[in-house]
């Protein structure tokens, strides 16, 4: 692909010999052709992605709902957990699901890319808490 | 009756709600899948607003999921 765009810059200023405004006329030129190349080299890789985001909406439809659920059930079984070993025999529960709900909605703010996703380095550095000080 | 069998009898009927949560998620997602396939490029603008609207329906949902499993493992 390089090859042949090199050839045709190399036949284009043969063809446009008697123009004054050669330097420029051939940057345009240049630049024109840039563009459709880079056009053409982002083009195939475009549908690629669209291919390839076909199949993901089921996986993410999946995804969603059993990140949302592990989270409730998560919450549910910490909360009668900690009422059979702790004795707190209704609150535990109600409010451990709760948590759960909260996680679940979380996570999938966090699959979806609505909410990002801490990154493990930063929250230990107080950088952005001596920021928002500041 | 028996408290036992109460109990299970109640869990069950609690579970009902998880039915109204499941009608409601159905319109949601349909609305807003409907609305997408109308305006496709609105439909991503749309979308923390849909995560929104499922989380506060799906909520109520969890509430009676709550009664239930409180009714069956904690009372």
């Amino acid at each position: 692909m390089v090859d042949s765009n090199d050839a045709d810059r190399n036949a284009n200023p043969g063809a446009g010999g008697g123009n004054p405004e050669k330097g420029g006329d051939s940057l345009e030129a240049r630049r024109k052709r840039l563009a459709t190349e880079l056009a053409a080299r982002s083009a195939p890789e475009a549908p690629e992605v669209e291919g390839r985001e076909k199949p993901q909406g089921f996986a993410l439809a999946v995804k969603l709902s059993s990140e949302f659920i592990a989270g409730v059930l998560v919450g549910a079984l910490l909360g009668y957990i900690l009422d059979r070993f702790a004795g707190t025999t209704p609150w535990g529960m109600i409010v451990f699901l709760l948590l759960g709900f909260c996680a679940g909605v979380l996570n999938v703010l966090r699959s979806t890319g609505a909410v990002s996703t801490p990154v493990p380095g930063s929250r230990s550095g107080s950088t952005d808490q001596g920021t928002h000080n500041q | 009756m028996e408290a036992e069998a109460a109990k299970f009898i109640g869990a069950g009927i609690a579970c009902l709600g998880m039915g109204g949560a499941g009608i409601g998620l159905g319109t949601i997602f349909g609305n807003y899948l409907s609305g997408a396939l109308r305006n496709p490029s609105a439909a991503d603008g749309q979308f923390g607003r849909l995560i929104f609207g499922f989380a506060v329906t799906e909520a109520l949902g969890i509430f009676s999921l709550l009664v239930a499993l409180l009714l069956l493992f904690a009372v």
